[in-house]
């Protein structure tokens, strides 16, 4: 491999040895970046000498970690850094015809950039809710954007509103013009953000994980979008995302970004296939691929991105990193090589100290590209003998809406719809489904959050007699509840702010009268090591901890009291993909060691996939599938799991989409359609369905499914 | 970095990781020096009202028609090139045609003022009786020789009546707000975690409160208030009244914080393992928003000050013989007071003042009051 000086790189040279670039396509040369906020407790130096080359027509793919500084990055092009943030160095040469304009040096709040804001560069944001204001028209909005940068009356921005809302494929765009954002679906709604962004039509669109707050078959509909407009109107994109799915399914180039630098840069293809820094590789390495063997620990990077105040001296990534070279990560910073034409790295494993980068072996653990496991039949485990420890039969909960003086009940949200299922001891059952499938609802009945309406939730005592938890009344519940816990979504509002991690984990032993405060302090500290936390945390208050470890304080929470059935919600839904990985490698040793049961509610396919021995499939309140892990993903039966397998980008940009999203979006589950929910969306759906609904019928002792034409219909699983 | 810089990163972290919400609240709120200075100003006022008697020269009862409306008088500080503070006596005549009483200064009568005199009898601090005085005079009474703000009407020196007025108008302050934040968490957390009929009921009790017109209530009560109580019973009468119209706004407060933070999930956890609603409430979600309480204290205080003084001043609050701003106020009710005798308006100095600081003690307090980024 050659090696060449950094100096010798139009991207990664200091910015004032070069004059504009010379590449006809380049339409925007960001230099040595700098972006730092200042605060009395430090300056945090957010983004600290980042340097790429956007080129139109190409989408510019930007991956890395929370806190990393990607948003910041992008907030800077266009000058809406708040502050007490400012850039503090570094060019944005933009193209202007034949000129280059230079926007760090512009003042944010002038007319040259408000034209850039829009004009030049559109921006999408990760929240289409707070991104609309609520009290104006999505139409008014839309004309205004328009008429600010075209000089047109009216009535041609109107047209032109009109014309943007087709093209970003909304259904029925003259009723979209008069509605308020809260009247859209996300997925609507994230099309008219993008239709806004347009409207100026703008030479770069910049998408801040423009999908991460949608369902995956929305996401794949709006994914899919972006390309067909980048194919139609030859802009570029700059695509900001956590999602390395999502990165391979859409970049041309990716830069991978590690606390406010570039750690690694290149085409697409070779950073999948042949990733140079330790970094990419791990987070490589961390993703619960679709093709990943079930119940495997996944590996994980250690640790956590440090808070900027702390950045580590040397290479910011050495605590972090397998390969590091002690005496020389820890002491200098890296330079950047390239190890190809638009390759390039900046690591000391390519450098002159060590230099043997292209020598050392970093295999890629996760067999993204290694073959499948073969898919056995009726999987036979031992856990399929144990008894049942959950049975629950016919549950169903409503959520009435009121309207008017007397408080009415005007509908029903059918949240949960006579769903059953079983569950046996110490296996993993996963309920997936979109948002407002009716999932966390069902979970949270069991755990009777939620009072359940009607149906029956019979839990296996240990003394072996059944209990239905839904007749119990609260203080009946209250003996029980050692027994059921549950493991939260988000680890910031899960944790009290005010109480110590000892308050916090002790609080399940305390009210329930367990030991003395010498005791519990002791249980709690063998409990903190148990979910890998060093027990000297045990007087720091959660405020201290980052988003994983709070994850981790959460569980030993749930612990505490030694539950039989743990509730996971969502888990690791909130945590970066690096420390998803540690979060699920915890829950699968957890079970093995004290024999847990888990349900686990998710809306990731590939994160159910690694943890779950079963999957339950629930769409619009109903469970539509279930069966064991191999037959549900390799062999699906509803044509909606079908749909949501295919929807769920893959690592591999090799494999690149070739289906079609699924039309429409999630069923109102106040008005669901006739016959079978899903009818509408189903490619597959005859006229029965439209009609008739279908029964839960058993195919084998395993499956059950709620489909006409389950028998039928051969449908894709996970791509082979 | 050196070894040693990166041991102090390593414990400033580590005691940021460990401070209580107290701390941290301190750590911001020192920084914020106009909110440090308003603390500052309100210590010094609550000094002035538990130390009043020490303070003060004068009996504040004590009247003599001699010596009405005496203008402030000058300490000198030295005499003949030596420091001996004195004061010269001062002897009064009514002026035959305008019948207005005149005074002049009369240098040949010195009068010694010293630190720590002798004075009128009081119990320091409820404690032991004592006649030492942080001022006191020689050779005369002070009642009769030292008027440094001058007199009012009946001759009382207005410098001791303001310092005995300071205690009576800053506690009441603080008496009403006490009962209102009571009466505020109490309710207010109940109509937010209970919800349903609870919460209809509390909340039309507090529209219903505050659709009262406020200043005829006033008089209607002051009206009930019997004649024959004593001064502490109207003042405690007084202060019940200002609160029970004071804890609605903070029982609003409260229930929209208890409604926010009922949907938190780690009041769905402390549910789940099985603590009960009173535990929920007191332990896990008050402390959430005890630092908005206190803010909203501190802003509260000077309006219950202000309704103090302005019932008294209107004649429906405190009534003499008690000693407040406001009565000391009321007196200087007529243009009279004004034009011919403006020290008698003196106590409008300590009212803004003590406002202004607790106004700035209580924004530095909100500011805060959240150290964490939740």
């Amino acid at each position: 491999m050659r090696l060449i000086p950094m100096t010798s790189s139009r991207y990664l040279s200091e910015p004032d040895t070069l004059g504009p670039p010379q590449d006809a396509s380049t339409l925007l040369s960001v230099r040595g970046l700098k972006t730092h906020f200042f605060a009395d407790e430090g300056t945090t130096r957010a983004v600290d000498g980042v340097s790429f080359d956007v080129t139109a027509g190409r989408t510019l793919g930007v991956v890395g970690e929370s806190g990393c500084g990607k948003s910041i990055t992008a907030r800077s092009l266009l000058g809406i850094i708040s502050p007490p943030g400012r850039i503090v160095e570094g060019e944005i040469l933009l193209r202007r015809e034949d000129e280059w304009v230079d926007l760090a040096q512009l003042p944010t709040d002038g007319p040259e950039m408000r034209q850039v804001r829009g004009g030049d560069i559109g921006l999408v944001f990760q929240e289409p809710m707070s991104s609309f204001s609520p009290v104006h028209t999505i139409g008014n909005q839309i004309v205004e954007a328009v008429r600010l940068h075209c000089e047109l009356t009216k009535q041609e921005a109107e047209q032109r509103a009109l014309e943007l809302l087709k093209m970003v494929g909304i259904p029925r765009p003259e009723g979209v013009l008069d509605e308020y954002s809260w009247q859209l679906s996300g997925g609507l709604r994230q099309r008219a953000m993008i239709a806004m962004a347009l409207a100026g039509q703008p030479r770069l669109l910049i998408a801040d994980e423009p999908t991460t707050a949608l369902d995956v078959t929305t996401q794949a509909q709006i994914l899919e979008l972006i390309r067909q407009l980048k194919r139609d109107t030859n802009m570029a994109v700059m695509l900001i995302t956590h999602d390395l799915g999502v990165i391979a399914e859409m970049a041309d180039e990716v830069l991978v970004v590690y606390m406010g630098r570039v750690v690694e840069r290149g085409p697409v293809e070779e950073i999948f296939t042949a990733p140079r820094h330790p970094y990419t590789r791990a987070l490589l390495d961390s993703i619960p691929s679709m093709q990943a063997v079930a119940r495997k620990k996944l590996p994980s990077i250690s640790g956590s991105v440090p808070h900027p105040f702390n950045r580590p001296t040397g290479c910011a990534f050495h605590p972090r990193c397998r390969n590091a070279v002690e005496g020389v990560c820890d002491r200098t910073e890296p330079d950047t090589r390239l190890l190809g034409p638009d390759h390039g790295v900046t690591c000391h494993l390519y450098g002159d100290e060590i230099g043997k980068g292209d020598r050392i072996d970093l295999p890629l653990l996760n067999p993204i590209l290694v073959q499948l496991p073969e898919v056995t039949g009726g999987q036979t485990d031992s856990r399929d003998e144990n008894p049942t420890l959950l049975e629950v039969r016919k549950l169903t909960k409503f959520f009435p809406i009121r309207s008017g003086l007397l408080g009415r009940v005007r509908a029903k949200v059918r949240a949960v719809d006579e769903v059953t299922f079983d569950l046996r001891q110490g296996e993993t059952l996963a309920l997936v489904g979109e948002s407002g499938s009716g999932k966390t609802t069902t979970a949270q009945s069991i755990l009777r959050a939620t009072d359940p309406d009607s149906g029956e939730i019979l839990f296996r005592r240990p003394d072996g007699h059944l209990v239905d938890l839904a007749t119990l009344s609260r203080r009946q519940m209250r003996p029980l509840r050692s027994e059921l816990q549950m493991i939260f979504q988000d680890p910031h509002s899960s944790l009290n702010p005010r109480m110590t991690v000892l308050d916090i984990v002790a609080e399940p032993l305390r009210v329930n009268g367990i030991g003395t405060r010498e005791e519990r302090v002791d249980r709690v500290a063998e409990l903190l090591k148990l979910v890998g936390l060093r027990p000297e945390y045990l007087r720091r208050f959660p405020h201290a901890f980052s988003g994983g470890q709070r994850q981790r304080i959460g569980i030993a929470r749930a612990l505490a009291l030694n539950p039989r059935l743990v509730v996971a919600d969502e888990p690791v839904s909130a945590l970066d993909v690096s420390v998803q990985a540690q979060i699920l490698n915890l829950l699968l040793e957890l079970q093995d060691e004290l024999g847990l049961t888990y349900l686990f509610v998710s809306h990731d396919l590939s994160v159910v996939k690694h943890i779950s021995d079963r999957i339950a499939v629930m769409y619009v309140g109903q469970v539509v599938e279930l069966g064991t892990r191999d037959e549900v993903l390799f062999t699906p039966k509803h044509p909606y799991t079908s749909t949501l397998l295919a929807a769920v980008p893959r690592p591999d940009p090799t494999a690149r989409q070739t289906f079609t999203p699924p039309r429409g979006e999630v069923a109102d589950p106040t008005n669901p359609p006739s016959g079978c929910y899903f009818h509408p969306r189903c490619p597959f759906a005859v006229d029965r369905c439209r009609t008739e609904r279908p029964v839960w019928q058993e195919l084998t002792p395993t499956r059950r499914v709620r489909c006409h034409r389950a028998e039928e219909l051969e449908l894709r699983g996970i791509a082979t | 970095m050196p070894a040693d810089s990166l041991d102090k990163a390593v414990t400033d972290e580590e005691r940021i990781s460990v401070a209580t919400q107290r701390q941290l609240i301190w750590w911001r709120f020192r920084k914020h020096k106009l909110a440090m200075c308003g603390g500052i100003v309100v210590l010094l006022f609550y000094l002035v009202a538990l130390f009043g008697d020490f303070l003060s020269t004068s009996d504040p009862q004590a009247s003599d028609g001699q010596r009405s409306l005496m203008p402030p008088q000058s300490v000198r500080l030295f005499q003949d090139g030596s420091l001996s503070p004195h004061v010269y006596a001062v002897r009064g005549e009514r002026d035959p045609v305008t019948l207005q009483r005149t005074y002049a200064v009369d240098p040949s009568q010195r009068i010694p003022v010293r630190l720590f005199g002798h004075g009128y009898e009081y119990k320091f601090l409820g404690l032991f009786t004592t006649d030492i005085h942080l001022i006191g005079t020689e050779g005369t009474p002070a009642e009769e020789s030292l008027f440094l703000l001058g007199t009012d009407q009946q001759g009382r020196d207005i410098y001791s009546r303001l310092i005995h007025a300071t205690r009576t108008s800053m506690l009441i302050g603080l008496t009403g707000v006490v009962l209102s934040i009571l009466l505020g968490v109490a309710l207010g957390g109940i109509s937010g975690y209970y919800g349903g009929a609870v919460d209809t009921v509390i909340q039309r009790l507090i529209e219903i409160l505050r659709s009262i017109p406020v200043i005829p209530l006033w008089m209607g009560l002051a009206a009930a208030m019997p004649k024959d109580w004593s001064v502490t019973q109207v003042y405690f009468a007084l202060t019940v009244i200002l609160s029970v119209i004071g804890w609605t706004e903070l029982g609003r407060v409260v229930r929209g914080r208890v409604m926010q933070i009922r949907s938190e999930d780690f009041v769905t956890a402390a549910e789940l393992v099985g603590s009960r609603p009173r535990r929920v409430i007191f332990v896990h979600m008050v402390p959430l928003f005890a630092s908005h309480i206190i803010a909203a204290t501190t802003l509260a205080l000077p309006l219950m000050i202000v309704a103090e003084t302005s019932l008294s001043f209107l004649g429906l609050g405190l009534r003499p013989p008690a000693i407040s701003w406001g009565v000391m106020l009321q007196q200087a009710q007529n243009v009279q007071a004004v034009a011919l005798s403006p020290w008698m308006l003196v106590p409008v100095v300590p009212v803004v003042v003590v406002i202004l600081a607790f106004n700035f003690l209580g924004d530095g307090l909100r500011d805060a009051a959240d150290p964490y980024d939740i």
